[in-house]
């Protein structure tokens, strides 16, 4: 399964701003022609990413189309605390912690549905 | 005007209350010379460094004279230098006399007070801080992540929102007591404040009558100035992360302050002005 690696595409470490979340969105825009079932980035080696990165990431996403979509994020540098599920939330999505430990995002009725694997 | 804060000074909330008024920040504001005198400062704790430097680069902004009386104390007045407060005030125009107070490395300080103007310095800054906290090796890569996200998260806060005529700035320290080791982290801008930020929401027009009812909503779940139905969560989340155990959180803009301490209680109210808006956190490790 191919990933969108975030530290290769952007050289960082910490994911702060939302203007370095939106230098993906070349890379994002190609992934999502691509057919894949879901929307996979790969935090590995970032060992930080504030709120305003994940919702400018998650607004990515949005704007192409692909909310309807789960969107798995691998490595995540931090837990998923209140404030990221704060960011889910105000984008109508749910988001979990697979076994894992990949997060998991989508709608509500998505996540909950047994059907859907949540290993990524 | 001569402004003498106490002997001890914690942060701005220990000044005296007859500055309130003198804002640097409002056109009326007409001092032919502001005199900060620090000379009896015995302990200066690091969100006072904050105001020390706000009000006289403020100051200078309006063109007013501004000296700055260094602490007679030469621990004090050695640590105000290794954090680099004297470097930026007398690049800006701060008439300061520290002469004899030599340079020197502290071990403590991770990152000394910096300035950022834009999204790319905050984005440079915070990765910076990531690589001085691992040369640090005093706590645990998790530790390292919630220091330099947390300073990003309030230094993007402060370039977004502030509309500081001077830029915002911030600093981290390592800090050992008797009460354990900890990171201490600072950021503040001079700016417009968190109630005129959040005022720009037609939304909340006429809904917060004083700054720490702004600090108060501010730290709420998806309340911003700019009404984005996805926004409101950077200062929310970093009081998220603060309200845990043996963390500390201080807010201060304009005239109101927030506290988490340590403790875990949660308290807003009236205070002594800030010209902008400072936060600060203290992190165990």
């Amino acid at each position: 399964m191919r990933e969108l690696n975030v530290y290769d595409l952007l050289g960082k470490k910490v994911l702060v701003t939302r203007s370095s979340a939106r230098t993906l969105s070349d890379a994002f825009a190609e992934w999502a022609g691509s057919g894949a079932s879901y929307t996979a980035f790969n935090l590995e080696h970032i060992m930080g990413i504030t709120p305003s990165f994940f919702d400018e990431m998650l607004l990515m996403v949005e704007e192409t189309g692909e909310s309807s979509r789960r969107i798995t994020i691998a490595n995540p540098p931090t837990e998923l605390s209140s404030k990221f599920q704060a960011v889910a939330r105000a984008h109508g999505l749910k988001a979990v912690v697979a076994d894992n430990g990949t997060w998991i995002v989508g709608r509500p009725d998505m996540i909950e549905d047994p059907a859907i694997p949540v290993q990524a | 005007m001569i402004i003498t804060p106490r002997r001890q000074f914690f942060h701005a909330g220990y000044l005296p209350p007859r500055f309130d008024t003198y804002d640097p920040r409002r056109p009326d504001f007409n001092e032919a010379h502001v005199e900060v005198d620090l000379r009896a400062c015995r302990f200066i704790r690091p969100p006072a460094v904050l105001w020390c430097l706000m009000y006289p680069l403020l100051s200078r902004f309006r063109n007013h004279r501004c000296s700055l009386y260094v602490p007679e104390n030469l621990g004090v007045c050695l640590y105000l230098k290794s954090i680099g407060l004297f470097q930026i005030l007398k690049e800006s125009g701060v008439e300061i006399d520290d002469r004899g107070i030599e340079q020197r490395d502290d071990p403590q300080v991770v990152l000394p007070l910096t300035k950022f103007e834009t999204e790319s310095d905050v984005d440079d800054t915070a990765n910076d801080v990531y690589d001085a906290l691992g040369q640090f090796r005093q706590a645990s890569h998790n530790v390292y992540s919630v220091v330099s996200e947390t300073f990003g998260e309030l230094a993007y806060n402060a370039v977004q929102h502030s509309e500081s005529p001077v830029d915002g700035y911030g600093f981290i320290q390592f800090y050992e007591s008797r009460q354990g080791r900890r990171f201490v982290c600072g950021v503040a801008d001079g700016g417009i404040g968190i109630r005129r930020s959040l005022e720009r929401n037609p939304a909340l027009k006429g809904l917060i009558p004083y700054d720490w009812v702004a600090i108060e909503r501010a730290t709420g779940e998806g309340v911003s100035g700019t009404g984005d139905r996805t926004r409101g969560i950077g200062l929310y989340g970093v009081s998220e992360d603060m309200r845990r155990r043996e963390r500390q959180l201080i807010v201060h803009s304009g005239i109101g302050s927030l506290q988490f301490g340590e403790q875990m209680q949660s308290r807003a109210s009236k205070t002594r002005l800030f010209p902008g808006t400072a936060v600060y956190v203290s992190i165990p490790c």
